[in-house]
């Protein structure tokens, strides 16, 4: 059985239920229409709109769904040897999410997030964690276009305690 | 069809000023992938056009996706990203308070920092030069309120005064307000360290529930240590106080003893240093704690050859427990006879004791609670007087033991014997 998603630029997508299922948002809200696999007519005569995805990002997290239809639930590898949590990014998506460029990036993320689907989600926060990684904080604060709301003082006095680690 | 004005919600936009949009028409309707193009429903003719640089179309990610990338940093990483703005100021600094309730600093004469953050077991391990005071101020500033428990050498309590951080402010008038363990090494020592610490004790805690002082001792270092510990005792005084004596002669040991005064402790450790373990004698320990009113619940000797003269105390106070790991026992037979006088001392009235000894057997005697109450004996010992019983032997002293004292639990099961 398939399910009808809208996206906020008015695309509609039709996807396999168990596909729609990954989303926890979808999910909730198919449950919510009374929508269910068994009942083709509701399946058919509702459509789920998502506000918050566009067409494009609807396209890539559709495409990361159908590779991770089949996995099993899989545990939390909950830490490595410096005791911080990491997730293990399957080569596959290392391919999907390699071409993807910063800021395109963090809307797959936004996507992942408002979707509820998890691990879409921990594999973008890996790779951006992992952009992080050896970057020098005035780099990090351009790759995320942070605005520094901090007085030039604040900065001055932080920077005094944190030089140990720009190196 | 109807257009939806802007995808914001979930997603908003930083930094779009409006000088970064650039109104442009129809003409320029070429297709660059990277830009994300909105059509405002009133002007459908006209295109808002975000310029491609990252600049432009960076969206800011929620507070969860920050918290779970930031979740899965380096505490270095932390400490950059820290600098950026004060947003994620604020997200770091409640994801460390989180995940930092213990902090443990070493130095071992390093040259650089080494930090490790163990979120699991909320720990920080940090290695650091004695003098990087901006690094361990900026440590203390971000876990100050959520330690609860520290481990450090001396030198880092001496020096709270180099840091840059406040004791004045009416919020905070200990360094470490919430820290109730504190497991205090002094590996060396010297006159301008225990200045500081005397100078500071007072400043560093609320209160103290445990402390541990494991204090390596020499003769010349004694009474810097009994210093220390003194300070302690006086601005902490409800604190369970447990001190680790390391030595690698039994004078030291001695020499430390004989420094200190007036203690109640809860457990002492004494602990040889010396490959082949030099002779200590408990009858000098027992006599040295009494003379200087220094108690402890549990007392504890490791890797020594202990020995104890016949028919002596081995402690003039009662115990919880003594225990005795991994020594050379300097016959069994004197440790025996020594540990019969030290529970009839128990006795209420001491010339009664000796003189009531037909009464002693009487079945109808109400019988005391032993003097030490627990006996352990672990480790790789040897039992000289025992040893034609080889691996048997521990057998043997269980055996001594409940027939003289049929109220003093002992465990001699931690014994093993090297083959």
């Amino acid at each position: 059985p398939n399910v009808k998603l809208v996206t906020s630029d008015n695309e509609e997508f039709v996807v396999d239920f168990r596909i729609a299922k990954m989303s926890v948002t979808v999910s909730r809200l198919m449950e919510a229409m009374n929508m269910s696999e068994t009942d083709d007519a509701s399946l058919l005569s509702n459509s789920i709109p998502l506000p918050n995805v566009t067409k494009a990002v609807m396209a890539r997290v559709i495409e990361w769904c159908e590779k991770h239809k089949n996995d099993e639930p899989k545990e939390e590898k909950e830490n490595d040897k410096r005791g911080r949590t990491t997730h293990v990014v399957s080569d596959w998506d290392k391919e999907f999410l390699k071409n993807d460029e910063f800021g395109r990036l963090c809307q797959l993320m936004g996507a992942a997030n408002y979707l509820e689907i998890k691990g879409l989600f921990n594999d973008i926060s890996q790779t951006i964690a992992n952009m992080i990684h050896g970057k020098k904080s005035d780099e990090i604060a351009e790759m995320f276009n942070i605005h520094c709301d901090l007085t030039e003082a604040e900065k001055k006095e932080i920077r005094k305690k944190t030089a140990w680690c720009e190196d | 069809m109807t257009v939806p004005s802007v995808i914001e919600p979930a997603i908003s936009f930083i930094d779009a000023k409006c000088d970064d949009v650039i109104m442009e028409s129809e003409a320029a309707d070429v297709e660059i992938p990277m830009e994300i193009v909105v059509q405002p429903a009133e002007t459908p003719k006209k295109k808002l056009v975000r310029k491609k640089t990252m600049r432009r179309n960076m969206p800011a990610l929620p507070d969860v996706v920050m918290r779970k990338v930031f979740s899965s940093l380096t505490y270095r990483e932390l400490c950059k990203s820290e600098v950026t703005c004060k947003k994620w100021q604020r997200l770091i600094s409640d994801l460390l308070r989180r995940d930092i309730q213990e902090i443990s600093i070493e130095r071992f004469g390093t040259s650089q920092i080494i930090v490790v953050h163990q979120p699991p077991f909320r720990r920080l391990n940090i290695t650091c030069p004695a003098d990087s005071y901006d690094f361990l101020t900026g440590v203390v500033r971000r876990s100050r309120q959520a330690a609860l428990k520290l481990t450090t050498d001396l030198h880092f309590l001496s020096n709270m005064d180099k840091l840059a951080v406040d004791v004045e402010s009416p919020c905070y008038r200990t360094y470490f307000a919430n820290v109730d363990d504190l497991w205090l090494l002094i590996v060396t020592i010297d006159e301008e360290e225990v200045a500081g610490f005397e100078r500071l004790a007072e400043l560093l805690f609320n209160q103290l529930s445990n402390v541990t002082m494991q204090c390596h001792v020499h003769v010349k270092t004694s009474s810097m240590i009994a210093r220390c510990i003194k300070s302690l005792t006086r601005w902490y005084s409800t604190a369970d106080l447990s001190l680790e004596i390391h030595a690698d002669t039994a004078e030291a040991v001695y020499d430390q003893l004989s420094a200190l005064v007036d203690l109640n402790l809860y457990k002492l450790k004494i602990i040889c240093t010396e490959f082949d373990s030099p002779e200590l004698n408990i009858t000098r320990i027992a006599t040295l704690l009494a003379k200087n009113c220094i108690r402890t619940k549990i007392l504890t000797f490791r890797e020594w050859s202990l020995s104890c003269t016949s028919s002596t105390l081995l402690t003039s106070h009662p115990m919880d427990t003594l225990r005795i790991s991994s020594c050379d026992v300097l016959t069994i037979d004197n440790f025996l006879k020594a540990m019969i006088a030290t529970e009839k001392q128990d006795a209420p009235d001491p010339k009664k004791a000796r003189i009531a000894s037909k009464e002693d057997l009487k079945p109808s005697r109400k019988r005391k609670p032993p003097f030490i109450k627990r006996f352990e004996i672990a480790g790789q010992c040897r039992l000289r007087g025992l040893e034609f019983l080889t691996n048997k032997a521990h057998k043997e002293l269980e055996k001594m033991l409940k027939t003289h004292f049929p109220l003093m639990e002992f465990d001699c099961s931690e014994i093993y014997y090297f083959e």
